[in-house]
């Protein structure tokens, strides 16, 4: 079902709250080394897509694929660690801590993390420097290095989103999902970012989800567009085969009339 | 009539135990969800996870007893009493306390912390006016009416029957009229009630009224029921928790679930093992019952987004 | 010799403030470290407490027995946290009273092995007998006479300090960063791959780990154990101490407990024309006035940081 160019596959995903079908058998999939965005009117059901897939919301249906594995029913954390790593559409950012602690938190392999090796920095201490030095690089990227040492309470709606990027980014990724990660960033740095992005897909070989309303970013972008509506998925394709579509753009219309 | 046995397990007991048992069950269960019900709906409506809710009932149980006793006056009068002053003691820490707070935007925990303090004062306040002496109030605990193969005593069919017709009343408040639908808008959400043009000062004070006139009237209850000391309004609250844990937090109408099933789990435990581990059952019962339902029996998920 | 003046019993009271400073260093890692609302902290106590008496009336000898005692609050503390962690802030919180109910009313109900509410007498094993010869050797060796409880006081002290400085020393470790940031956003740590559940079942057996070598130091100071020295206003009472020090900060906790021990003790020796429990109660009254004000004007406490305050 899936082949080594797939690395996420998503089947007949469902969840439903109460009488609403947030997401009511959604299949799409996206391409290793890809840039795929998933699209759709408000409330059709992307953010909940995200959810499920990363396990922060437990599916009542449907099946998840990562990297030819079946992930439906392991923890968010675990996911992340298979190199599934979300941003949040509402960002999560640890307030009272440092920026540049909230992009520390995230870099993989820490054995500093351990419990038993609290008391022996020595087991750590290079990895922390390490850490340290890749999470200042990221802040450099996002443009956030100014702020290294403020609490992540002070910074502002677009800044908090970089740095939820930022931390996305600390974890070294496969398969980075970003939910609506330009929104509120002023459009040069959201550029800059993307090209950021598109930099790391081909020197890692980083493949990238993202959930997008400016269709001309999606557009210039994407390799792919999945099209989200009322819950499920209409449809899949080239970006400039999604554009002509009628459906697409009835669904867009229908949505702005409700 | 003769008793019918009944082999659950490897325990035996008799079918009017189980009545029995069920009648107390009630009885105590409707104290759990009065007190519940004022609790949630301060909850609810204020995000105020109120420690002090516990001593509220207290304080009502004593001015019952002020009333009852000390004056002599009737039961009725004492019932009346208790609600008017718990209500006023709610609107009294509203002015004082919870509005300010919130207005310096104070957070969940600090609030209830800050609640915990005041459950601390008015415990020792009751404490230095009434002393430690346990008392009761003046109501024939003696009388009781054989029902079928089960007894019920005046003071359960008292607390029944009041409890009852209070919990309806509210119910009838909350779905039918004006105020009850806003005190449910304003659960739902405080913004959006607020800009729709709902009165949330008047909705507020309305909410202490009832939550703390429900909490007077529980602490009367809970009063004629067992024995009044300064503790008895603690002692209960964590049952009363239990209560709105079980029945999903923030949702009176869970709260009355709650209430009662925690009552009858209780007091059905008895059939089985020692009374004096009734307390610790319900706890056990709430925590396995979180174990399958982390929201609640009635309670739903909460939006990640 | 009025009590004022009397060492013994100010001994006494700062052996209890240094118990209390160890009992809530142990909630300090539960709230301040975690963000977990443990409202239950005094069954770790109580586990320590008992297992030390239970281990050391059955034979065991007390120095065996401590560490076992720690144990055995770490694993109580992973057996209230698994089914409870998952749990929102607000149910936690009431849960944990709940299993310390729990464990206090079977403790109460065991007569048989605990003594229920008559008391574990002889809880303190070898230790009475200990502390003799450690007064002898100070009289017989340094010609010094010491109180008896002074021993005691300064081992309490000790331990306190040994524990703040490892937590000081675990403070810069990023096992206690991912702590911080569970606190802070459990979505946002699970996101970055970190195992929250992990994490706060870890720091939940650490604090109540903690929390049951205050329950041994309890022990060896009174002897005999009640359950009713374990009800859910010890919590609180840690709380109160908590909050006056400043949640987060580990030099607030030991000035808080001090703070709050003396007030417990000391209005006993306000001049009132009162009686001895009406003189209880009034403390309790003057605690909670505290609890209030420090959580209306200076929620960050004496001595935390306004920074990092995590109240809402
Ligand atoms: N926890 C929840 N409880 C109740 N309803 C929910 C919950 N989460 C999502 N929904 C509903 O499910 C639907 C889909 O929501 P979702 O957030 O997934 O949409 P979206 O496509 O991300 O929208 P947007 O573009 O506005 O972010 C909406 O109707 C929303 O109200
Ligand atoms: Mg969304």
């Amino acid at each position: 079902m899936t082949d080594a160019d797939t690395i996420l596959h998503v089947d007949g995903l469902a969840r439903h709250f109460g009488g609403v079908k947030a997401v009511d058998g959604a299949t799409f999939s996206v391409k290793r080394g890809s840039i795929t965005s998933l699209i759709g009117p408000n409330g059709a059901g992307k953010t909940t897509a995200f959810n499920l897939v990363t396990g922060f919301e437990s599916a009542d249906a449907g099946r998840v694929h990562f990297a030819g594995d079946d992930v439906s029913r392991l923890r968010a954390d675990h996911r992340a660690r298979k190199g599934m790593v979300r941003t949040f559409q509402l960002t999560r950012v640890l307030g009272k801590m440092t920026v540049l602690e909230n992009a520390m938190l995230a870099a993989p392999d820490q054995p500093g993390e351990r419990m038993w090796n609290v008391l022996t920095p020595r087991r750590w201490r290079s990895r922390e420097a390490e850490v340290k030095a890749q999470a200042l690089e990221v802040l450099d990227e996002i443009g956030l290095s100014e702020k290294a040492g403020d609490y992540a309470a002070t910074l502002s709606g677009g800044q908090r989103k970089l740095l939820e990027l930022g931390r996305a980014l600390m974890a070294r990724p496969d398969l980075m999902m970003l939910d609506e990660p330009m929104a509120g960033v002023n459009p040069t740095l959201g550029r800059q970012l993307l090209e950021y992005l598109d930099r790391l897909r081909t020197e890692r070989g980083l493949t990238v989800l993202f959930i997008e309303h400016d269709m001309d970013v999606v557009m210039g972008v994407s390799d792919e567009v999945v099209v989200m509506t009322q819950g499920r998925v209409l449809m899949q394709d080239r970006p400039d085969v999604v554009r002509k579509d009628a459906r697409v753009i009835d669904a867009y219309l229908g949505g702005a009339d409700e | 009539m003769a008793p019918r046995a009944v082999r659950v397990g490897s325990a035996r007991f008799r079918m009017d135990d189980l009545l029995q048992t069920t009648i107390n069950g009630i009885a105590s269960g409707s104290i759990y969800a009065l007190g519940a019900i004022g609790l949630s709906l301060v909850y609810a409506i204020l995000k105020l996870v109120n420690f002090a809710h516990g001593d509220f009932m207290t304080l009502g149980g004593y001015v019952a007893f002020a009333v009852n006793v000390s004056l002599g006056m009737p039961l009725v009068v004492a019932i009346a009493a208790a609600v008017v002053a718990v209500a006023v003691l709610g609107l009294v820490t509203e002015e004082l306390i919870w509005r300010p707070m919130r207005k310096r935007g104070a957070g969940l925990m600090q609030m209830l912390l800050l609640s915990i303090g005041l459950a601390f004062v008015l415990r020792n306040l009751i404490l230095l006016t009434w002393t430690g002496e346990s008392r009761k109030l003046n109501v024939d605990d003696t009388a009781s009416y054989g029902i079928g193969i089960g007894r019920v005593s005046l003071l359960q069919i008292l607390v029944i029957g009041i409890a009852a017709a209070a919990l309806v009343g509210v119910g009838l408040l909350l779905t039918r009229t004006y105020v009850g639908k806003s005190m449910r808008a304003l659960s739902d959400s405080f913004d959006l009630a607020e800009v729709s043009g709902i009165d949330t000062k008047r909705v507020v004070t309305y909410t202490w009224i009832l939550g703390g006139g429900l909490a007077g009237l529980a602490g009367v209850l809970a009063a004629v029921f067992t024995t009044l000391t300064p503790n008895m309004g603690w002692t209960l609250l964590l049952g009363i928790f239990a209560a709105i844990i079980l029945g999903g937090i923030g949702n009176p109408f869970g709260a009355l679930v709650g209430g009662l099933a925690l009552g009858l789990v209780q007091e059905w435990s008895t059939n089985f093992v020692e009374p004096t581990y009734k307390e610790a059952i319900g706890f056990a019962v709430l925590i396995l019952a979180l174990l399958f339902r982390p929201n609640g029996l009635l309670g739903h998920a909460t939006r990640t987004g | 010799m009025g009590p004022l003046l009397a060492f013994g019993f100010w001994a006494y009271v700062l052996t209890v403030a240094g118990i209390y400073a160890i009992f809530v260093l142990g909630l300090q890692v539960h709230v301040g470290d975690t963000g977990l609302l443990n409202f239950g902290h005094v069954a770790f106590m109580a586990a320590g407490a008992y297992s030390t008496g239970l281990m050391v009336t059955n034979g065991v000898p007390l120095l065996a027995a401590i560490p076992l005692a720690m144990l055995v609050a770490a694993l109580l503390g992973v057996l209230v946290g698994l089914p409870t962690l998952r749990l929102r802030g607000d149910y936690f919180a009431i849960v944990t009273i709940a299993a310390g109910e729990i464990l206090r009313i079977m403790i109460q109900n065991q007569q048989g092995a605990t003594g229920g509410t008559l008391g574990l007498r002889k809880a303190s094993g070898g230790w009475p007998s200990f502390n003799r010869d450690i007064l002898r050797w100070f009289e017989d060796t340094l010609g010094i006479e010491l109180e008896r409880r002074v021993p005691l006081l300064v081992i309490t002290w000790l331990v306190a300090l040994v524990i703040a400085l490892l937590l000081v020393r675990i403070g810069r470790s990023p096992w206690r960063r991912a702590l911080r940031a569970v606190r802070e956003n459990e979505d946002a740590v699970a996101a970055a791959g970190k195992p929250v559940f992990q994490l706060k079942l870890q720091a939940l057996a650490l604090g109540a780990a903690i929390a049951g070598v205050s329950g041994v130091l309890f022990t060896l100071l009174q002897t005999s154990l009640y359950p009713e020295n374990f009800e859910p206003i010890v919590t609180f009472v840690g709380f109160a101490i908590l909050i006056l020090g400043g949640i987060g900060s580990y030099f607030g906790v030991v000035l808080g407990s001090i703070l709050i021990s003396f007030i417990i003790s000391g209005v006993r020796f306000l001049d009132f024309p009162l009686a001895a429990d009406k003189v209880a109660a009034l403390r309790f009254v003057v605690i909670g006035l505290i609890i209030m004000a420090v959580m209306a004007f200076r929620p960050q406490g004496l001595f935390g940081k306004k920074e990092e305050l995590h109240l809402d």
